[in-house]
Order: C-alpha cells, then structure tokens, then sequence
C-alpha cells in the first residue's frame, strides 16, 4: 500500500525553482532514502510534505488524502512526524517539556499533562534520554540533541517518519545506536523517509533510494542500483568515490 | 550570599502576603495610593509577560489597551450612567475583543514589525481618542467620584486592585502548567518547529494577545474612576509600555512572580526618585534600562543563581555581545 | 490649490525619506529598532540652533557640525552600549534605544529647557512663486539636500568598499564574519552613518519648525512607515515611500484638516503592515 505518493511536485521561490515536476510513490513500511548534493532540494521537499512551504504546482497524498493547502500542524495530525537537520529544540524548556509538546499536540487525541508526561518518559527511555530529561537544551551534547530530534516525532506517534539528517555530525559509534533506533522503530511498523548525507548510513539502511540534482529526480532505486547509476556517481558520488569503488572492485577481482 | 530554603522563601512571601492584606489599617494614605500603583502595574507586567514572555510577540505598543479600557469605563459610566461594575466588566471583555480583531491581521507579523505595529496602533486610539466628540476629546472626560470620601477610595481600590492582581498571578500560574502553557512557550521559541508538532499557531497568539488585553482593559478602567479623569494622552502613552517590559525582563520573562517582583521594584524605586529628582526622572529611568538589558537580560534571579561577582557578571555581558 | 497640495507633499516628501532612510539603514542591518533616532534628529537640530546663536553662524552652514557630532555619538552610542546586547534579540535591543531615547532627551532637557526653539535666517519666509504655486527657498533647498545626501548614502552602499561590507553583513553575519569582516565595527560604522544622516536632517528641519526635546517622539511613525513602505534597506524604495508619505499627509491635511494628520498616518501605516508588508520594491533586505 502506498502511504505517500508525490505527482509533479514542483516548488518556485520567486524565479528560482528548487523542486522540479518531482514523482515519487513511498510504500507502507519501507525505509525510502532522499539524497542528492547540497541545494538538491532534498530540505525543501521536506518542506512540502511538512506544509511549511505551500506546493507551487503539483499535488501530493498521504493515505490517498490530498496534502495540498493543509497547514503544518494539520498534516502533523494526520500522522507524518519530523526530526529538523538543524536541531530546533525550543530552547528554555528541558528535555522533557520538548518532547511533551509533540505528545500534546502532535496527534489526535487531545491529551491531558499528566497522560501526556507518560507517553514522553517512554519515549524519552527508548531513545535513551530517560537520566537527562530534566536537562536544559544548551547542557546536552550533539548527539543527545539529535535523539531528542528523533524523541520529539516519535512521540507524535507518526505513521510516517520524517529524518532530515539526523546523523550529521555524529561519531561511528553514535550512527551506529541510531541506525539500530531507526531500524527498531521501522520494526513496529513505521515508515521512514530519511535524508542523509553520511552514505553508509544510507545505503545501509534504505530499501529504496531517490536522487535529486538542482531540484530534478535523476534516478529512484534499491540502493545497488543507485550505486551502479553513472548519472548519480558522477553529479553526487564525486569522483573519489568512483575510484574508490573501482579499487574495490579491482582488489575483490584479484582475489 | 545568605542561601534561603524553598521553607524560607514561603515563609517570606507569606508574610509579605500577611502585610498587604493588612497594610491598609497600618500606613498612610500616601503608602497606601503607592501601593496601590505597584499592584497596577504588577497586574500591567504580567498581562505584558503572558503576550511577550511567554509568547513572544512583543506587544509594545499594550497600553493601547489600558486606554481603551480606561475610555470604556468613562464613556459607560458618565455617557451612559452605568454601573463600575458592569462598566468594567465590558471594558475588559471589549478590549480583549478588540485585541482579537486587529491580532488576527497583525499577529501575522514576525518581530520587528509586530512590535512597530502594536505601537502605530497606539497612537492610532490616541488619534482618533482625540477627535472624536463622545470621548471628550483632548479636553478628556471626569469620571464620578467614588461614593464616601477619599479614605474610602482608597480603601476600595487598595482592595480592588489587589484582588486583580492576585487574579492576574492565579491565572498566569494556571496558564503555566496547562497545553496553553505549553504551546505559548513553544511559539515564542520556534513557530515554526512548533507547528510542525501540531500546534497551530494563530488560535493561541491570539489568546494569548486576549488574556492579555482583558487584564489590561480591566486595569485602565479601573484606574480611570480611581482617578475619576482620564485624557488621550494620559491613557495611551507608550512609556508606561516601556516600563511594563522593563518590570518583566527585570523580573524574569516567562515565569509567574518575576513580572510582579520587576513591577514592586522598579515602582518603588521610581517613586523615591520621581519624588526627589524630578529633572532627572527621563535620564533614571533611561540608565536603569540601560543597565538592566546589559547587565541582567535574563532578569535578577538569573543573576542570583549564577552568583553576584564582577567576573560572572560581565561574562553574562559577554553572551549578548557582537 | 491642488498644486500647491502636491507641491507641499512632495518638499515634505524629501525629507521624510532622508529621516527615512537613516533609520531603514540600522532596521535593515542590525535589525535593531532605534526608538532613539527621532531624538538624534532632534539632537543635531539643537547642535544648529547652539552654533547658529553662540557663532552667529548661518544654520546651513551648521551641517558639518551636526553631522561630525551626530557621527561621534552614534558611533560610541553603538560601541560601547548596542554592541554589547547585538545579540540579546528584539526585546532587548528595543528597551535599549528606549533607554537611550530618554537619556537624550533629558540631557536636552537640563541644556535648552522644554521651551520651543527655532532658528530665524534672514532669508526664512523668501519664496517664488511657479504657476500659481508658491514655493519657499528654504523648504527647495532642505528637499535637494535630503534627496543629495540619500543619493550619495546609496552610492556609498553600492560603490565603495565598505559599503559592500556593510551590505554582506546585512545579509549574512555569520558569512560576513568568515570573509574577515569586523561586525563590531561595521555595526559602529552603519549606526554612526544613520545617526550622521539623522544630525544632518536635523539640521534641515530647525530651518523649518521650531523643536523641542520631545519633537523626536513625532518623528516615529515616519521612521517605521517609510522603512516598511520603502521595502528595508532599499534606498530608491525609500525616497519613493518618503514621496508618497509626504503626500499622504498633505492631502488628508486638506481634506481633513490638521487635527487627523495623525489619525491618518497611523491608520497608513498599519494597512501598510498589513497589506504590503514587504514595500513598493519588494525585498525585505540589503542586497
């Protein structure tokens, strides 16, 4: 089934176009990868998922319900949650209260404080955050910022994920706690879409993959076939990595 | 520095809630009128903080609705021979509704024309206050006298004035522990993020902007029969705005009792000085704001937690600094 | 009369767009709101009315002074004060101005009294008159000096080096800083050419009106309408919302009278706000 599906998406900015005439379909359950270099469009697509910039032309569906002219927090509701590439924790609160917002008002349901709190401590121990949450923003590190990112959508109940580089900035073993995260929660039946820029992560986790170049989609496919695509090795991989791999490949050979 | 338990500071504040109650068959009527002022513009700090401190949209332009309160009561009461009471009331009501009408267009506005536009919209009632024949004009409008003399009045509105304020402070407090709460802080830190948590914003700016104005009006009225006058730019004058925002910075933007200490404080100190110094009223008021946005941004308790030294204190400076 | 109307609005125009732009160009860099400038306006027109009675000096010949005082005292108003809470946010830069706003006037207040104060040239009340339309020598000349100076204020910004500068950290500190720009200084700098430009127009308006400390307050809503209507930053944006102010006043001065003068440029300026929230050039920045 599919949860969210995109038709010609396509989004101006006075003369500029950063997504142009954008089709793609995202399966129930799946992990979908968005990468693309640095302007691809990859944020502001994003963007029009969330509702926080209004679709220029095009239409786009969640559940077979158009998304076109919601406004953020009515597409929050309906169950697409989001992790910010820039942490955007509300600073002055502490850990907890930040997550206890989505749990208030990210879903359905209308919540009171005290159900609220409980939703928040489970979340908040799930992700690992259980002995900081009375933290202030400024006194927890990078990668705890990033967990509370995850923390704040997860606990919106989302039945769509979505992670815009959560894992900038992370040390090896940091990435690797997240990725095992995200794969936990993909378990219990939540699909993702993820931007990236760290390409193992990508590649490791994505069942498929979609590349944007100055807002156009160049290529959607299992990660092997993206990895394959001269379009994409040339205009995202760089060169260093084609050579990389082609010394891969020729060492693998030899043996 | 002399630590004081959570014990100790409810003893304090219990005790200092003891003498107000009393005060009014302790002091004179010069303590008590005084007072008085410090509840009004305790009430005025804390409306201001639940706009600006917790929300943060910067009404700086707020005493637009003192005034229209204020004009409120003074046109129902003399115009129309309406009770204090009933006349009050709608003056509260009237100008939560009006902060309702021109919020919905203006609270669109991000920050810096927010605020600017919060101030044209003072001068506006200003304006038209002073052309229009119903409110008296320039000439503006004698309230009737409270019944019973002045030791009275005094005993009334020391009275009444509390009672509002104690409103105001319960009301903040609930507020602070609600989804209201919640969702104004929210906003005040990042709108955006925080409708993509589900938080529409324009319903709650604008509640916000209500409560805000309901205590204003509330306030304006009841200090136009308290001093049985008012005039166009006696009600609508933007230093008492500017004060309101120092009192809450002061103070501590965002919390429940700052705003109040901030209002106490400053109107005490600005009594002792406006009494002794009267040419060098402006230039106070204007180094105290100077030297409170420099020195403690984040109010006085902040200050206090991190320590009263030189060096701490100019390493707060450095964090606002370009 | 219709012409006369439109005479008067645009002289009036001129002006406004000068006092215009001096407070746009703090707005649109530092996004800092200077309640303080109408006071600085005010501060260089007691700066010629001090020089033109104690020296004998004629006012127009004052502009060198208001403007080298005015230069001085922003710059160290912005060194040593603003500088120090750039960063604080709205609220905080705002109550600062404030601040500054009442020290000024006080400081006014305790040298030249609340008393009105004006400057009386020997040439004060000459005109000419063009088909019917009068116009006076002093009120041309005040409208070709703002309209000269906010020229030369934009060849500054588009032509020298420091201009460019001023115009990157606008649009990005943070990149600015990279480059190896000083923001502290170049803050110093913007804020000292804003107050320069508000001291010179000072200057301008005693030639006019007499002043009192607390003329400065008047100027506010001029100062916001035409950074808004301008577009900020935008400085032929702002001559043509100076243009446009001036004659909105003129005209609703005429229909109804001096007394709504008020009424009607706040009421302006709010649908403006509302309305065309980003100005007649449509930009919202420097750039």
């Amino acid at each position: 089934m599919l949860i969210l599906e995109g038709h010609g998406l396509t989004k101006n900015f006075g003369g500029l176009t950063a997504v142009h005439k954008v089709d793609f379909e995202i399966q129930e359950g799946e992990i979908f990868g968005l990468i693309g270099p640095n302007g691809a469009g990859k944020t502001t697509l994003l963007n029009l998922i969330n509702g926080i910039f209004p679709i220029t032309q095009g239409e786009m569906f969640f559940l077979g319900q158009r998304l076109n002219g919601l406004k953020p927090h009515q597409i929050t509701r309906l169950g697409i949650g989001r992790a910010f590439q820039i942490v955007r924790a509300f600073e002055g609160m502490t850990v907890k209260e930040n997550v206890l917002v989505g749990s208030l008002f990210g879903t359905k349901k209308r919540k009171d404080i005290g159900t609220g709190m409980k939703e928040t401590e489970k979340i908040l121990d799930f992700v690992g955050l259980g002995p900081k949450k009375d933290y202030m923003i400024p006194e927890i590190t990078i990668a705890d910022r990033k967990r509370l990112e995850l923390a704040r959508a997860l606990v919106m109940d989302p039945k769509l994920l979505l992670l815009d580089e959560v894992m900038a900035g992370l040390n090896t073993r940091e990435v690797e706690d997240l990725m095992e995260m995200i794969f936990k929660v993909n378990r219990q039946g939540v699909t993702i879409l993820v931007i990236e820029h760290v390409m193992k992560a990508v590649m490791g986790i994505s069942h498929r993959i979609m590349v944007l170049h100055y807002g156009r989609k160049i290529a959607l496919g299992s990660p092997k076939e993206i990895a394959e695509n001269e379009e994409v090795i040339k205009c995202y991989l760089g060169e260093r990595f084609v050579r990389k791999e082609a010394e891969r490949k020729g060492h693998s050979r030899a043996k | 520095m002399v630590k004081v338990s959570r014990k100790g500071w409810l003893l304090i504040g219990g005790g200092f809630c003891l003498f107000l109650l009393l005060a009014p068959f302790l002091l004179r009527g010069y303590w008590i009128r005084l007072l008085t002022n410090m509840f009004m513009f305790g009430i005025l700090a804390e409306s201001v903080n639940i706009i600006a401190g917790y929300c943060g949209y910067l009404a700086l332009g707020n005493m637009l609705f003192f005034g229209l309160g204020a004009y409120i009561v003074a046109v129902l009461m003399t115009k129309f021979a309406f009770s204090f009471a009933l006349a009050l009331i709608i003056a509260g009501l009237g100008a939560s509704l009006f902060s309702a009408i021109v919020g919905l267009p203006i609270l669109r506005l991000k920050g810096q024309y927010f605020i600017m536009a919060t101030m044209a919209l003072m001068e506006l009632l200003r304006a038209i206050t002073n052309n229009i024949p119903i409110t008296g004009g320039g000439q503006g409008i004698t309230l009737p006298i409270f019944p019973g003399g002045a030791a009275a009045a005094n005993f009334f509105f020391y009275y009444f004035m509390f009672g509002l304020m104690v409103f105001a402070i319960l009301c903040t407090f609930y507020i602070s522990k609600s989804r209201l709460g919640y969702a104004f802080r929210a906003i005040r830190f990042d709108e955006d993020a925080a409708s993509v948590m589900g938080i529409n914003p324009t319903p709650y700016k604008t509640i916000a902007w209500a409560i805000s104005a309901f205590f204003t009006g509330l306030t304006g009225g009841t200090y136009a029969y308290w001093m049985s006058y008012i005039d166009p730019g006696e009600a609508y004058q933007i230093m008492p705005s500017i004060k309101m925002y120092l009192m809450m910075v002061l103070g501590g933007r965002g919390t429940v009792l700052g705003p109040i200490t901030g209002a106490f404080f400053i109107e005490f100190i600005s009594e002792l000085v406006w009494g002794k110094f009267l040419e060098l009223h402006f230039l106070i008021l204007g180094l105290i704001l100077v030297l409170v946005v420099i020195f403690t941004p984040k109010g006085f308790m902040d200050l206090l937690r991190r320590g009263l030294s030189f060096s701490k204190l100019m390493a707060g400076v450095k964090e606002n600094r370009v | 009369m219709l012409g006369q109307v439109l005479v008067n609005g645009l002289l009036q125009g001129g002006f406004y767009a000068c006092i215009g732009v001096s407070f746009s160009i703090v707005f649109g860099i530092m996004k800092i709101i200077n309640l303080a400038q109408g006071t600085q306006v005010i501060l260089g027109a007691y700066i010629t009315y001090a020089a033109s009675h104690l020296l004998g000096l004629d006012p127009f010949f004052t502009l060198p002074l208001s403007i080298i005082g005015l230069f001085i005292l922003g710059y160290m108003i912005q060194k040593y004060l603003i500088n120090l809470v750039a960063k604080g946010g709205l609220i905080i830069t705002s109550l600062l101005t404030f601040g500054l706003n009442l020290i000024l006037i006080n400081i006014a207040l305790l040298i030249w009294k609340a008393d009105f104060r004006g400057t009386n040239p020997w040439y004060m009340g000459m005109s000419f008159e063009v088909a019917g339309v009068t116009i006076p020598y002093v009120r041309l000349l005040i409208f070709v000096i703002a309209i000269l100076f906010t020229i030369v204020l934009e060849l500054f910004f588009r032509k020298t080096e420091t201009g460019n500068s001023i115009r990157a950290t606008a649009l990005n500190p943070k990149a600015a800083q990279l480059m190896g720009i000083d923001i502290g200084k170049t803050y110093c700098l913007t804020f000292a050419i804003s107050s320069a430009l508000g001291g010179a127009m000072g200057t301008l308006f005693i030639l006019a009106k007499p002043i009192s400390p607390f003329t400065g307050g008047d100027f506010l809503i001029i100062l916001f309408s035409v950074a808004i209507l301008g577009g900020l930053g935008s400085i032929p944006g702002a001559l043509l919302a100076g243009i446009v102010l001036g004659m909105v006043e003129s005209f609703s001065t005429m229909f109804f009278g001096i007394a709504f003068q008020n009424v009607v440029l706040n009421l302006v300026f709010i649908l403006i706000l509302i309305f065309l929230p980003t100005g007649f050039m449509g930009k919202r920045f420097y750039g």
